[in-house]
């Protein structure tokens, strides 16, 4: 694997001589047409150093990088090229062609973007299975962008680029016979060059969140309904679930310690916020609580939990079986037990053993034993129960051990901001924060 | 007798491009071909008749390739329903996933009038 800038740099532009011919050849054998892709030119300097050969309009397609090239480059269409590619991709006549590359404006070029977009699209594959078998620790490339207009009326926009980045630019003549040749070149930050450490190939996605410290979530010993404990064995998949788990801690820091000042002191608010004390050992769960309580079994997978999460509308789930809690299941257990190439942004990189992902089952993934309260408790048990073990969501179970409500700490601010609106009677609207 | 085919792509171009390319391969395809943007509107014309044979893009926005053929394959009712894949896309474990989840066949861009015939004459 080349290890150094330069090593990285020069395999690229070798590679990138051999992936626009490719390119050529993929769009010969698609529409049976004549294509050549010569390079005339290479080149270091920064965007002011393209304006020669591009004047006002343009098209750049952008390429998100991952691997041993890393990070976005562009390629960047003569006006003759807008309107020969996207024209040759929808079969317009070589008259409405020859039209368009002499008079064609912003306008009819924004009609073909579409097949441009598509270009873009046969551009990105021929050259993934170019740098897949040539370069080593190549990743993927994807498709990140199409701009078509005035390149040069904010660069940082169209090109994506800074204006004194320093760029590697490798330009070619290409032809699509019997049309007149067109320009096109490859602009390429320097720093995608820069060697990347070696990831190790369980690497999360770029945007998973570091560990953060330690949260205790919804795991801790619960008072009033111990549940049942699961086999040791079964517990293991819960390490998946660790990379979701510091958002929850970073979401959890402002709202608990201010709901937990308050319940210990509510002296503590500032203003004239005097009936809330009130209103905290006033209400009981009963009346805040929602009584639409979702259910699976713990059998069901992570994709039966995500339907029924989008079914329902809700961002908790319990386990069990209608009546007795087994655990609970929150929208991020299911996120963080899910493989994150499922999100669509990554799809051009999932297998399937992303989508396998989706098979795991909820008794591997619920929080549990469940903290609880009864129908009685007042919102400033309630409140502490949250604050001191972090779950996000509390089941209300009555006496029979029967599950008959849930609240959210949403459910109690909404509870609290509708008391105290009230109280005061100022008139101001309330609006419901959204729910989980 | 002619089959019936649905066309799955986001993109317009792509569309017409696949369309014209399974007419030029000479198979014997109803003159009516459907077309869909995106997975849920795929999911919705196969719902209002019937589809023999679909070519399904892989990169679309809102419901993409691979989930679209696992929802379908969750139909029995619509099992002997082809699907071949068609994209740009070209890793190994790419292509094999999805056929594990169901699809029939895979196509990579770029694609000539024989590709299109090879894959589909199976299902002819
Ligand atoms: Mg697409």
């Amino acid at each position: 694997m080349p290890d150094t800038t330069e090593e990285i740099q020069s395999k690229v532009l070798d590679l990138t001589v051999e992936a626009f011919s490719t390119f050529a050849e993929d769009i010969e054998t698609m529409f049976d047409t004549e294509v050549t892709a010569q390079q005339s030119d290479i080149t270091e300097g920064t965007p002011d150093d393209l304006k020669d050969a591009y004047k006002k309009l343009a098209a750049v397609c952008s390429v998100t990088a991952e691997g041993a090239v890393n990070g976005e480059f562009h390629i960047i269409f003569d006006k003759d090229g807008v309107f020969t590619l996207p024209g040759t991709f929808v079969m317009q006549p070589e008259q409405v062609i020859l039209q368009n590359r002499k008079s064609g404006k912003q306008e009819e070029a924004q009609e073909i973007g579409d097949a441009l977009a598509e270009v873009g699209n046969l551009l990105v594959g021929a050259w993934d299975r170019i740098f897949r078998e040539e370069l080593e620790g190549h990743k993927h490339f994807v498709q990140s962008g199409t701009f078509i207009g005035n390149v040069w009326a904010n660069t940082e926009e169209s090109l994506r680029i800074k204006p004194d980045e320093e760029l590697s630019i490798l330009s070619f003549e290409m032809t699509v016979a019997p049309l007149p040749p067109f320009n096109c070149s490859v602009i390429y930050p320097k720093s995608v060059f820069e060697p990347v450490a070696e990831a190790p190939s369980e690497e999360a996605p770029p945007e998973a969140e570091a560990p953060a410290e330690e949260t205790p979530a919804e795991e801790t010993p619960a008072e009033e309904t111990p549940a049942e404990e699961a086999p040791a064995e079964e517990a293991v998949p819960q390490a998946e679930v660790s990379a979701e788990e510091p958002k929850e801690a970073q979401d959890k820091g402002p709202v608990t310690e201010a709901i937990s000042k308050m319940a210990e002191s509510p002296a503590y608010l500032p203003g004239d916020f005097s009936d809330v004390s009130g209103i905290l050992s006033g209400l009981k769960a009963k009346d805040v609580m929602r009584k639409q309580v979702s259910w699976a079994t713990a059998e069901a997978t992570v994709e039966d939990l995500v339907a029924k999460m989008q079914q329902d509308d809700t961002g908790y789930i319990m386990i069990g079986d209608g009546e007795k809690l087994q655990g609970i299941v929150s929208k991020s257990d299911v996120r963080g037990a899910m493989s994150p190439y499922l999100q669509s942004m990554f799809a051009k990189w999932r297998s399937s053993m992303d989508v396998a992902t989706l098979q795991i089952k909820s008794k591997w993934v619920m929080s549990r034993p469940v903290r609880t309260v009864t129908p009685e408790a007042s919102l400033q048990v309630i409140v502490q129960t949250m604050t001191e073990h972090g779950g996000r969501c509390t089941p209300v179970v009555d006496t029979a051990g029967k599950v008959v409500g849930t609240i959210t700490v949403f459910d109690v601010f909404y509870a609290l901001l509708n008391c105290s609106t009230a109280s005061q009677s100022a008139g101001r609207a309330v609006e419901a924060p959204p729910l989980a | 007798m002619a089959k019936s085919l649905l066309v799955v792509d986001d993109s317009a171009t792509m569309r017409k491009i696949i369309t014209r390319t399974v007419r030029k391969a000479g198979l014997s395809v109803d003159d009516d071909i459907k077309e869909a943007g995106d997975g849920n509107e795929a999911l919705t014309r196969l719902e209002e008749g019937n589809v023999d044979i679909i070519l399904c893009d892989i990169n679309m926005p809102g419901m993409g390739g691979l989930e679209f053929v696992k929802k379908v394959r969750e139909d029995p009712t619509k099992a002997s329903t082809k699907i071949i894949m068609i994209s740009t896309e070209s890793a190994d474990e790419l292509i094999d996933g999805v056929k594990a989840d169901g699809a029939d066949g895979y196509v990579t861009k770029p694609f000539t009038p024989e590709t299109i015939q090879k894959e589909l004459t199976p299902y002819m």
